[in-house]
This record gives structure tokens, C-alpha cells and sequence, in this order.
């Protein structure tokens, strides 16, 4: 198993659900949209 | 659980480089900016690509994409994070019916807290290769347990294909 995840994946890790959404909602819910609001 | 893969959080995704990478991106001008709205609304109105010389200042478009934001090619931005405007894994239906792409996992997981309304995320498991579709509201994803998001030591995507789930 160790092996196929090696071999069909960039370098990188896993983020749990809820981790994975934490990060999606602080880039596009918070960071995007500071940025396209800042004039 | 003992995995074999590396498990990581959002904090530690979000490291100095990270931040510094938003930073910069955070200078862009006022130009820039604009078109990236318009560039942003016209991926979710009618999907895409987009061709530079229909937005309003196809000059601005160039600070985009030196930043990462966008990706042109061929005289067409082909994403703007989180859309792509090309077929990708990761099928996003709108609270509106119609589908979109997104750029990988983690843009899928963050288009309900950007438009402020449920995304439900189509897309295959990596592993299994089943079909499976995630409800995601702006407050969070709905059900999924187990699922993981796998994602990709990224510096400068540029078009590329990035993670699953």
C-alpha cells in the first residue's frame, strides 16, 4: 500500500475531510476574496 | 491509525511560504484585480476557457498569470483559481444546477465558502476508483467520513493537475 501511494502521487500528504475544507474555506472564503476586495 | 502516507493539517499546509506566496499576490494593482472579478465571474457564469481580449483590460491579465493566479494559454485563461476552465476531476454542481470544474480537491472543498452557497463535489476516489459525490455547504462538507484530500507539495501549478480525494 505504502508503495502505491508512492507510486501514483506527487510528493505531498494527506489532510483529513475536515482539515481539507479548513484549508479550501481559508484560501477561497477568506484569502480570495480579501484579495479581490482590497482596492 | 498507522497510515502509509504522510497526514498533514491546514495549518501546517498553511507555512511561511504560503503566507509570503499570498503576500505578493495581495500587491497586485488595481487593474489586476478587477479583471480577476471579472475573470472569477465569467468561469462561474459560463464556464470556460476565457479569451483575453473579451475582458475589459487584457493588459491586467499578465500581472495574473506571472502570479499564479491565473493560467493562460493559447490567448485564454484557462483557470483562475478555484475554476478550471477545462475538464478536470473535480466536478463542482452550483446551487443553480450547472456544473463547473474545479482545479483540484482543496479549490472543490473551498467553492462553497467563497459563493456562500452548497456545492455538491463529484468526483473518484484515487484508490478505489469509485464515483462518489460530496455535499458541501458553506459551513462545511456533509457526510464523507473517511474521505481524505491528497495533496501536492505545489509550488507554481501552471495548469497542471493537482489532487484527489
Amino acid at each position: 500500500m505504502a508503495q502505491w501511494w508512492a507510486a501514483t502521487r506527487a510528493p505531498g500528504a494527506a489532510l483529513t475531510l475536515p482539515e481539507a475544507f479548513r484549508l479550501g474555506a481559508t484560501i477561497f472564503g477568506e484569502l480570495l476574496p480579501r484579495l479581490l476586495r482590497a482596492d | 491509525m498507522s497510515r502509509p502516507f504522510p497526514v498533514s493539517t491546514a495549518a501546517e499546509r498553511m507555512d511561511a511560504e504560503f503566507l509570503a506566496k499570498w503576500a505578493d499576490r495581495a500587491a497586485i494593482g488595481p487593474a489586476a484585480r478587477a479583471v480577476l472579478r471579472e475573470i472569477l465571474d465569467r468561469l462561474v457564469a459560463d464556464g470556460g476557457p476565457v479569451a483575453v481580449n473579451t475582458l475589459r483590460d487584457p493588459a491586467a491579465v499578465a500581472e495574473l498569470d506571472a502570479r499564479d493566479l491565473v493560467y493562460v494559454s493559447d490567448g485564454r485563461v484557462m483557470l483562475a483559481y478555484p475554476w478550471s476552465g477545462t475538464p478536470t476531476a473535480f466536478v463542482a454542481v452550483l446551487d443553480d444546477g450547472h456544473e463547473r470544474w474545479a482545479c483540484c480537491a482543496i479549490d472543490a472543498l473551498g467553492l462553497a465558502p467563497m459563493l456562500g452557497t452548497p456545492v455538491t463535489v463529484r468526483t473518484r476516489c484515487h484508490h478505489c476508483d469509485d464515483a462518489f459525490a460530496l455535499h458541501v455547504e458553506p459551513s462545511g462538507p456533509v457526510g464523507g467520513d473517511g474521505v481524505m484530500a491528497w495533496v501536492g507539495d505545489r509550488g507554481d501549478l501552471r495548469g497542471k493537475a493537482c489532487t484527489s480525494l
